[in-house]
């Protein structure tokens, strides 16, 4: 059940409140907000653009797929613990009880000049401000082989829905005692415990339907998120079962072979049975027809507001934003949005400004009802959002059952909290 | 064991005078602390001593004055997590909560006590005023 408008302020969906629209300060009658991307933190800004704007600002959300499969709790899918179902979500609240004009579309190209978004399908929208919150896009050409169609072989499964369905249905569909490869990607990336949260659900998965297979984990980083918790789980949960191969041992990845399922590092060659090839990333590519990235394909912004370092009008949240310490995780973008549609709203309807802060936390799952988690609350400074010094947490090894699942059951109502903060 | 349901305010516990709301808060981690729940013998461990009874009262007196709207942009620290209408066991749901109770708890996090890490850094960097106002918010948006 979801309540809005108790006080007056928190506003209600959108529809039948044009009336009390507040002074629209740009001129015209109704200030417009477009948000490009309908993920964790475009959702997010929309949502509350439209909510806390109660009906003075005109908001308008482009996402082309009719429906948001989470990447999160996808690792928890391939390791049997979620069916697939469950981590898809609908826009259809945030048209009828918010009011906002979701348009399922791709934004093509963003003309600056005329502040107006063009869409794939031919017509486009204005705007008085821009977010932009799109994700991540692979890298072309960073890894030989690995193109558009060698996903269907080896999938990078980092983004929702059919990509982990494919990688699941390859891992069952291995041979007995057949091996896994996964190549991890090089930093910075979304999701920092992600690929050794999905290693550890595979593992998982394969004890119990094929516990001779082998995993072998290509690793172009020396260190990772979380690693003395998952380094401790895979050593007592899933013995023998995992290798960890950093490339300072058999060389970065020179090439990937999707017919002969062959990967090949500088020292050494794997024939794999199912892999799962996670390559480096950059912002979402509307984010570099936009011009706002910068030379490592990142988008710049000020920590103060999420704001293109580029364009005034423009605000990058997420996964695309370079944006100093914060981790590329859903919890960040859902907490960078609320800063930025706080902003927006300000500068478009004279609401009032707070000074901006940010918080994280990631759980993971190592086994069942095995959590474990890591967080830190942020802060805006001149040259990026900083670490709250001493705010750091994360999990410690050794920990017992009873905490390890009570922390498993904070990951599910945060699951279900950030979805509905989402989405309504 | 927490109650299961958890999303009316919490059992508040009395120590030293001070009402501490703290149970519920902190979920399963801190109710199932072995020898029972910290709640009720926080001389256990002296760096949990909670907060000074003249700070806690400091705070409260804050209540009355504070900024519902100023609490709403904060609280999308908690709304993350904390889902209006969870009745989940794992985080609680704080929507309706007395202001006393939110205030109280986020002072026993802030003074370290509590089992709950996530919830200590988020009260650590939260001044009297901005406890107020979220106690005030989440008060404010009672069903
Ligand atoms: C395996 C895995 C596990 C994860 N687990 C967690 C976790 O436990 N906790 C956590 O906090 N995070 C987790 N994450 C990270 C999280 O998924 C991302 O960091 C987060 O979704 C980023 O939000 P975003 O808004 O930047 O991008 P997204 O959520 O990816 O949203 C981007 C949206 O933009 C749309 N889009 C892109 N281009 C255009 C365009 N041109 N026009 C219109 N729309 C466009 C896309 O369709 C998409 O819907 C995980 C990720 C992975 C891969």
């Amino acid at each position: 059940m979801r309540r809005i408008g108790r006080r007056g302020f928190l506003g209600a969906g959108a529809a039948g409140l044009a009336v009390l629209a507040a002074p629209a300060v740009l001129g015209q009658a109704r200030p417009r907000a477009v948000v490009v991307g309908g993920g964790s933190g475009g959702a997010t800004a929309a949502r509350y653009l439209a909510r806390d704007g109660a009906g003075a600002i005109d908001v308008t959300l482009i996402e082309p797929a009719r429906r948001y499969d989470t990447c999160y709790f996808g690792n928890l899918y391939i390791g049997g613990f979620r069916d697939l179902e469950s981590l898809g979500h609908s826009y259809a609240r945030l048209a009828t009880e918010y009011g906002i004009n979701v348009v399922h579309d791709w934004a093509d190209a963003i003309d600056r000049d005329a502040r107006e978004v063009r869409l794939a399908s031919g017509g486009s929208v204005p705007y008085d401000r821009l977010i932009l919150s799109p994700g991540i896009a692979f890298r072309q050409d960073a890894i030989e082989g690995w193109d558009i169609a060698a996903l269907a072989r080896m999938p990078h499964a980092y983004t929702g829905g059919t990509q982990v369905a494919l990688l699941r249905a390859q891992i069952e569909a291995m041979p007995p005692g057949g091996l896994f490869v996964m190549v991890a990607p090089p930093n910075p990336y979304r999701c920092p415990p992600g690929p050794y949260e999905r290693i550890s659900m595979i593992a998982h998965l394969l004890s119990g339907t094929n516990p001779t297979a082998k995993i072998v984990l290509i690793d172009p980083k020396e260190t990772f998120s979380k690693q003395a918790l998952f380094e401790e789980a895979w050593g007592t949960l899933y013995p023998g079962m995992i290798d960890r191969l950093p490339t300072d041992l058999v060389g970065p990845v020179e090439r990937v072979d999707a017919g002969t399922m062959e990967i090949v590092t500088a020292t050494e060659t794997f024939r794999a049975d199912a892999a799962n090839i996670i390559g480096p990333q950059e912002a979402g590519r509307i984010a570099h027809r936009a011009g706002l990235v910068n030379e490592a394909g990142w988008v710049p912004v000020s920590a103060f507001d999420m704001r293109s370092r580029e364009d005034e009008a423009i605000f990058v949240l997420g996964d695309s934003a370079q944006q100093g310490d914060m981790p590329k995780s859903a919890y960040a973008a859902n907490s960078q949005a609320k800063v930025a549609a706080m902003v927006v709203r300000s500068e478009l309807t004279g609401s009032r400004a707070f000074p901006a802060r940010y918080a994280n936390t990631c759980w993971s799952l190592l086994g069942p009802e095995n959590g474990v988690k890591i967080g830190a609350t942020y802060e805006p400074t001149e040259e990026k959002i900083a670490t709250v010094e001493g705010s750091n947490f994360v999990s410690q090894t050794g920990e017992d059952a009873e905490l390890r699942a009570a922390t498993y059951r904070e990951s599910l109502d945060w699951y279900d909290a950030i979805v509905a903060d989402m989405f309504g | 064991m927490a109650p299961a349901d958890t999303r009316h305010p919490p059992h508040s516990v009395r120590i030293g005078g001070a009402i501490l709301g703290l149970l519920l808060l902190a979920g399963p981690a801190l109710a199932e602390e072995p020898g029972g729940p910290v709640a009720e013998e926080p001389a256990a461990s002296p760096a949990a001593a909670g907060p000074d009874e003249a700070d806690l009262d400091r705070l409260l007196a804050l209540l009355p004055e504070a900024d519902p709207e100023w609490g709403a942009f904060l609280s999308g620290d908690c709304t993350a997590c904390h889902r209006e209408g969870a009745g989940g066991e794992g985080i609680p749901d704080i929507v309706g909560w007395p202001a006393e109770a939110i205030a109280t708890s986020l002072a026993a996090y802030r003074s370290g006590l509590g089992e709950n890490p996530t919830m200590r850094t988020m009260a650590q960097r939260l001044s009297d005023e901005e406890i107020a106002a979220l106690a005030v918010y989440f008060e404010s948006r009672a069903p």
